[in-house]
């Protein structure tokens, strides 16, 4: 199972990827990451919740240059609109031809990369989604 | 506002190893002062801007450092960390100052030195759920290229012209770290940072220096015999609204905005500007930004030639980040520096014929899709 690096992006109890944002008891604003005071209208009273798990590709780009040597490129980052109607950062995992502003996609945890000492750095990131049936 | 431009000075930039911190600090400051015609001891209020010193030299409050070298003491001394826009903020926060009556004569520097061995920079997205996605800040700029193009039409050549005019403006400059003109082709075969953006659509990093001195207006005559005049001084944060626009920078708005109804002037009115070219693309938003264009058509003010020197609005005559080279802290007051002698009339060969009303246009950071922050200072004759 993977380990999380950082606390509350996924859920390390079920082993499902699970993108814990927050909620705002007041207005209804939703955050990723969680915050504790609501941008929107000052509330401090924030609800913690678990975001959609799909979601669109808002924009993307093919990153081409190394920031460490373990790096392999080219890789994709990009903003994916989740069905919660807020954006996040991520890395996306998908052909790059099959790639799109407006494709699909759905929320998987894996390895994301090698950390400069060659150890593996875990993560969310975004795949393509595959319809049913 | 009641402040002028009356000294100048910057260094040269790009990769100087021979110079410290310091070093280029103090040239650029001493330069400055000349430039006035003072002497350390006319000095009442200084800010000094500075990003990497703490990461790369090991320093901190490198005013102090660089006032001390010089014999200015005694004063009000600020340390300033805004990102790109730096040294845009300590010329803000000392425009204030004098403002403010809290002084006369202040002198505002910038300077930077990022082309150090120890270690590579530079990413102002750490600590965020971006940089552990893998962002960095070609790759925020190349998202926000990308997003823009597929809402627009716009291609990858369109992007490619504003490096080709700020290289071809650079060569005029002296003080510039890059002095070749280059083309099309060249900036579109560069090697690919984060697609659409190669490395001639980035600015370099760079090591650098530019000081300028202000005083109140009332007594600007005493040291120039034209000095040059502040009249808007704006700084503000982004946003930072989610989902982000990634195709304009909301903030650049309304700092605009507000600059203009400060100075009484509109977009058409300038007849120079400096901004925030960090990556070509950037430089197409922040004409939609501060109103030369209407959102979506920027691309047509340097495909038609407009933003060239010779131009309509000539962008980036000393040539932007792209060309003159980008040591974060100093940028801003270079930008600066470069407005007050387009309207001083003493730019040479670079020089914007018959310059009244200029503006410098800085950002810095990035947060979840936005600019942290923005400075714009309008200046007239
Ligand atoms: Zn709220």
């Amino acid at each position: 199972m993977v380990k999380t690096v950082r606390e509350n992006l996924w859920n390390q109890d079920t082993g499902a990827p699970a993108l814990f944002g927050s909620c705002c008891r007041k207005c209804g604003a939703k955050y990723f990451p969680a915050r504790k005071i609501c941008w929107r209208c000052y509330s401090t009273d924030q609800e913690k919740i678990i975001l959609s798990q799909r979601g669109t590709v808002y924009a993307f780009c093919n990153v081409f240059f190394k920031k460490n040597e373990n790096d392999e490129t080219p890789y994709t980052v990009g903003y994916v609109l989740l069905e919660d109607g807020i954006t996040m950062p991520a890395r996306i995992c998908c052909p790059r031809e099959s790639l799109k502003v407006g494709t699909p996609v759905v929320l998987e945890a894996g390895v994301t990369g090698l950390f400069p000492d060659g150890k593996e750095k875990p993560g969310y990131f975004f795949k393509l989604e595959v319809k049913e049936g | 506002m009641e402040v002028a431009v009356v000294g100048l000075g910057i260094t040269r930039f790009g990769h100087l190893p021979h110079l410290s911190l310091e070093e280029l600090g103090m040239e650029a400051a001493k330069k400055a002062l000349k430039d006035a015609g003072i002497g350390p001891g006319d000095i009442q209020i200084a800010c000094c801007a500075n990003v990497l010193a703490p990461n790369l030299q090991n320093e901190f409050t490198i005013g102090q450092k660089i006032l001390w070298e010089l014999g200015i003491n005694k004063i009000p001394v600020i340390n300033v960390e805004n990102a790109c826009s730096s040294s845009s903020s300590a010329f803000y926060l000392a425009c204030l100052a004098i403002q403010a009556g809290a002084g006369e004569v202040a002198l505002v520097v910038g300077v930077e030195k990022m082309l150090v061995p120890r270690k590579n920079i530079l990413d102002a997205v750490t600590g965020a759920p971006e940089a552990a996605a893998g962002f960095s800040l070609p790759a925020a700029f190349a998202l926000k290229a990308n997003r823009y193009m597929h809402k627009y039409g716009v291609n990858v050549e369109d992007l490619a012209l504003v490096a080709v005019k700020n290289r071809r403006h650079g060569s005029l400059n002296p003080f510039a770290q890059y002095r070749e003109p280059i083309t099309k082709e060249d900036v579109l075969n560069s090697p690919v940072i984060a697609e659409p953006l190669t490395r001639l659509s980035c600015c370099p990093q760079s090591d650098g220096a530019a000081a300028v001195v202000i005083c109140r207006n009332s007594m600007a005559k005493r040291f120039r015999s034209r000095p040059v005049y502040v009249s808007a001084s704006v700084l503000l944060s982004g946003s930072y609204a989610n989902p982000p626009s990634l195709s304009t920078w909301e903030a650049d708005f309304r700092a605009a905005e507000k600059a203009y109804a400060m100075a009484g002037v509109g977009p058409e009115d300038l007849d120079v500007v400096e901004l925030h070219d960090a990556f070509t693309i950037a430089e197409i938003m922040h004409y939609e930004g501060l109103g030369l264009a209407t959102v979506g058509e920027g691309v047509r003010l340097v495909k038609e030639g407009f933003t060239f020197l010779g131009g309509n609005i000539p962008v980036n005559p000393s040539g932007g980040l792209l060309s003159r080279g980008h040591p974060l802290g100093a940028t801003g007051v270079a930008q600066v520096l470069e407005i007050a002698l387009q309207l001083r009339g003493e730019a040479g060969v670079r020089q914007v014929k018959g310059a009244r009303v200029g503006l410098a246009h800085c950002m810095g950071g990035e947060l979840h899709g936005d600019a942290r922050s923005v400075t714009i200072h309008i200046f007239s004759t």
